[in-house]
């Protein structure tokens, strides 16, 4: 299996966390886990990543809160992050306003597995 | 001389009368006919002068002057005099020519002088008449009902509005009458009461009258009763029909009453937003006294965020239409109250009516409804995507065939769940009345058809229905969202599949309606009712055959259909008839309106 990059997951929800894990790690991605908003931007701060899987609603730090410290990270390698959204939520309101904070992809869940791949593989650097 | 002068004014006054009546009436008939009543002056004043002539006595000579003087006082000042003066000279020559013993010139001055003076009471008795009939015009075109009445209870005037209020057609036949003759007897009786009062105060009283009118409903007037000074025993009356104010008044009573009456709260406005008046219940709800609120104006009550759209709304009232609008209020505690408004307004007047519900708990439900769908929605679909996800990956791994049967069992039931907890939180959604995003690509309608068969095909297959599809154009192509749109068109086919029992068919076509495509699903199934037909979109509306045959459905199916093809500007059909099947048809423009891209 070819080895790409790295994509930082996170997701308060531990099982998907696993889920999302496991099929990216079949792709070949090398996979940061974390279970908070903070870790993963620190995470991706010190390291680039290929990609960023974040889910909307978590502790200590949202996805929203993430997705604009990143974008508006000095380090322009940071601030270029490919960054999908991970919701459960139905409001309309948060699409409009990930995609206005410069989000790559919005996803709900439940999302086909096959849609998250494909969309990762086309987005990572 | 002092006893012959008031004979003659007596005299004048007595047929000037007469004269005033021939020419009032000649006035009726037009004006060619007042020239009678002068002629026959003239010639009576001629006759009665040549029998003056022959047997000279003053007094005779008087009555010769008065016909000529009532001629000038019908003809006015100048002119009378004037005519006068030339009829005494033509009398004057034609004595002359009949030869009396007198010198001519003698004869002229005395006819002149007595003329003279003639005209002078003529003008007199005119200017007396035309104060008459200034009284009289004033008195005829007001709509009050005015009459004098001798000691004796005589009428001796009555104006035009009175005549026509006892339902007679002239003045004339009611003069000298007392009121037994003319009124109902209760009426009469009452009047003579009140004129009894009058007549012993010293001011004019205000009474209540009540009648029965010619037409028989019951009439109230305010009347005016005084006595008049100069004539003794005489006394006026001004009687005003106030049984229109007097309805409208307990109109205005019951309305007042309805006002403090009623649960919700309701006011009137001024366009510029002060309150004009306002029930009770507004200091219920607001807690604001009444003083406090007339003191205030709206836009010192109302939510700044409100402060546009109420102003809006106001620019568009109207008394034809009637507007409803929700704002929020400033109560006294300093809490915010959600208010409904209805209301309609008259421009002339710049009054606005409104009336005014507090729905703050109703908004207070709504927006727990809306997180409550905000939290179960999340709550639900987190483990789904768990157990989806895990089922997809387990289905990946090496097992026996039972337990791969067994999580195909897990998957499609995982799915069937999911799809209604989408279902749910769409309608939800839809039932919030908040602006959907539809996400509007550019898309293949053939494709998704030939997608909801093949996906279908299965479960037809283990009904025993046959699934045909025809694709008339291939590829269809629209703006839309592809997900939703192939949920209404599975929506479809899998009622039609539930419904059709083995052995029928189900048949799928795809249309070029020219401006529209056409994506209908036919059945050979049970039909339905043309009763059920109208209930058919009705979210969780379910046929009694549906429930009774056992067929599972929650009844979102339809809702969802019509509002995803509403959403792209189309509209579903359904025809059937019970026994014979039933076919839905999703009519989609190809082009959408500009302002839903």
């Amino acid at each position: 299996m070819i080895n790409r990059g790295e994509i930082v997951i996170a997701d308060d929800d531990l099982d998907i966390l696993r889920l999302l894990s496991l099929r990216l790690k079949r792709e070949g991605w090398i996979i940061s886990e974390h279970s908070n908003g903070r870790d993963a931007l620190a995470r991706a701060a010190a390291a680039p990543p290929a990609l960023m899987l974040l889910d909307v609603m978590m502790p200590q730090m949202t996805g929203f809160e993430v997705l604009e410290a990143i974008r508006s990270h000095p380090d322009p390698l940071v601030a270029k992050t490919p960054l999908i959204l991970l919701t459960a939520s139905v409001q309309e309101e948060s699409e409009i306003r990930a995609m206005e904070l410069g989000a790559d992809l919005y996803l709900r869940k439940p999302f086909d597995p096959r849609e998250l791949i494909s969309a990762v593989n086309s987005l990572a650097r | 001389m002092t006893g012959v002068s008031a004979a003659l004014i007596h005299a004048i006054d007595r047929t000037r009368c007469v004269i005033i009546a021939g020419v009032k009436s000649a006035k009726l008939k037009g004006p060619r006919w007042q020239v009678f009543p002068l002629a026959a002056m003239l010639l009576a004043a001629m006759i009665l002068i040549r029998f003056a002539v022959e047997d000279p006595d003053e007094p005779v000579f008087l009555l010769g002057i008065l016909p000529i003087a009532l001629v000038a006082l019908e003809w006015g000042r100048w002119f009378g005099i004037a005519a006068a003066a030339a009829v005494s000279i033509v009398i004057t020559i034609w004595l002359r020519e009949t030869q009396m013993d007198l010198s001519t010139f003698g004869i002229a001055i005395r006819y002149a002088t007595f003329f003279i003076v003639g005209g002078g009471l003529g003008h007199y008795a005119t200017k007396l008449r035309r104060q008459n009939e200034l009284l009289a015009d004033i008195t005829d075109s007001s709509p009050d009902v005015i009459f004098v009445k001798d000691s004796n209870g005589r009428y001796k005037f009555m104006n035009e509005s009175g005549v026509k209020a006892l339902g007679r057609e002239s003045e004339r036949e009611i003069l000298g009458k007392r009121d037994p003759d003319l009124l109902p007897p209760k009426l009469a009786k009452s009047i003579v009461a009140i004129e009894d009062e009058a007549r012993s105060s010293a001011r004019p009283i205000i009474r209540e009258l009540r009648s029965d009118s010619v037409e028989g409903e019951e009439r109230v007037f305010m009347a005016t009763i005084g006595m008049l000074i100069e004539q003794s025993g005489s006394l006026f009356v001004i009687a005003r029909d106030v049984t229109e104010r007097r309805r409208a008044e307990i109109e205005m009573r019951r309305a007042a009453q309805h006002f403090e009456l009623a649960g919700d709260m309701m006011c009137t406005l001024s366009f510029d937003g002060w309150f004009l008046d306002l029930n009770d219940r507004w200091r219920e709800v607001l807690g604001w006294s009444r003083d406090e609120m007339m003191r205030m104006s709206v836009s010192d009550l109302l939510h700044p965020d409100d402060r546009d759209s109420m102003s809006e709304r106001w620019e568009e009232l109207s008394s034809e239409r009637m507007e409803q609008y929700q704002s929020r209020f400033r109560g006294r505690s300093g809490d915010y109250r959600w208010l409904s408004w209805t209301s309609s307004a008259d421009p002339k007047s710049g009054v606005i009516y409104a009336v005014v519900r507090d729905i703050t708990d109703y908004k207070n439900a709504e927006q727990l409804k809306d997180e409550f769908f905000a939290l179960v929605s999340h709550e639900l679909r987190t483990p789904l995507t768990s157990i989806i996800g895990y089922l997809e990956l387990a289905e990946e791994s090496e097992l026996d065939e039972e337990t791969e049967e067994f999580l195909k069992v897990i998957k499609r039931n995982t799915k069937r769940l999911a799809r209604l907890v989408g279902d749910l939180l769409y309608v939800a959604r839809l039932e919030s009345g908040k602006e959907m995003i539809v996400d509007h690509r550019e898309m293949d309608l053939a494709k998704t058809v030939r997608l909801s068969a093949d996906a279908a095909l299965p479960v037809a297959n283990s009904n025993g229905v046959s699934l045909e599809t025809t694709i008339e154009v291939d590829p269809a192509e629209i703006n839309g969202d592809k997900e939703r749109i192939g949920q209404a068109i599975d929506n479809l086919i899998s009622n039609a599949l539930k419904f059709t029992p083995k052995g029928g068919s189900v048949r799928v076509d795809l249309r070029d309606l020219g401006d529209e495509w056409g994506v209908s699903v036919t059945d050979t199934g049970p039909g339905i009712s043309e009763a059920d037909q109208r209930h058919l979109f009705e979210r969780f509306y379910r046929t009694d055959s549906v429930i009774r045959a056992g067929i599972p459905g929650v009844g979102l199916g339809l809702p969802i259909v019509r509002a995803i093809i509403s959403q792209h500007d189309g509209r579903v059909e359904v025809r059937s008839e019970p026994g014979a099947g039933a076919a839905f048809s999703l009519i989609i423009p190809k082009e959408m309106s500009d302002n839903d891209q």
